[in-house]
């Protein structure tokens, strides 16, 4: 299989773009927004913490995953190195947007 | 799946969690802005952005080339276009929260 590239892009989406839009949309403060989008990070990362899942429909779930150790290398050094086990979040992008993805143009 | 399954946080319940936290807002502000926010990400993922954000994770559309597969009904074969998925990557206090002390 032909390895996925990266699409080059203009600017990425940051936090300070959602705090324009919320406060644009919503009417509320920036400082306002900022701890909102804070807030909704705060508590997807605490959910996970917990082991559960975030599932956001129309954009994608957030899956925890618990890794084993293992013998990794430093690709550096090429010193050997234990990866220790850890936990580790994936996420799937929903069918819906996965849809809008593969036609940007037949969303409004 | 009938049974809802609790375990699970969704759009709703993020909405209940921040009222909670943002007692002097309305409830149907804080859906409003749990719905722009995850609109706005998926946006900028259709138009083929990136999304940084602090202390969570960055996202990032990835392509696929197309390639011929065939249709195994008729045989015959068939372009798939080009697939586009999206690359998460965790940020370092998304990790450091899940394990602490490493």
């Amino acid at each position: 299989m032909p390895a996925a590239k990266t699409v080059k892009t203009s600017p990425a989406l940051t936090k300070a773009d959602l705090h324009q839009a919320i406060s644009q949309q919503v009417g509320l403060s920036k400082t306002m927004a900022s701890q909102l989008v804070d807030g909704v990070i705060d508590e997807i990362i605490g959910t996970l913490s917990q082991g559960r899942e975030v599932k956001i429909t129309g954009f994608g779930s957030f899956h925890i995953r618990h890794k084993k150790a293992r013998t990794g290398r430093n690709p550096k050094t090429g010193i050997d190195a234990v990866i220790s086990a850890r936990r580790v979040v994936t996420f799937h992008v929903s069918q819906l947007l996965k849809k809008s993805l593969r036609q940007p143009q037949a969303k409004s | 799946m009938v049974t809802k399954d609790v375990s699970n946080l969704t759009r709703s319940e993020l909405v209940k969690q921040l009222a909670a936290r943002f007692p002097q807002l309305r409830e149907q502000d804080l859906d409003q802005v749990v719905r722009l926010t995850f609109d706005q990400m998926g946006q900028a993922l259709v138009a083929g952005r990136r999304i940084e954000l602090r202390g969570f994770a960055t996202f990032s559309v990835k392509e696929r080339a197309p390639r011929l597969t065939r249709n195994p009904r008729s045989g015959e074969k068939v372009q798939t276009g080009v697939r586009k998925s999206v690359a998460f990557v965790m940020g370092k206090d998304l990790f450091d929260r899940l394990n602490p002390g490493k």
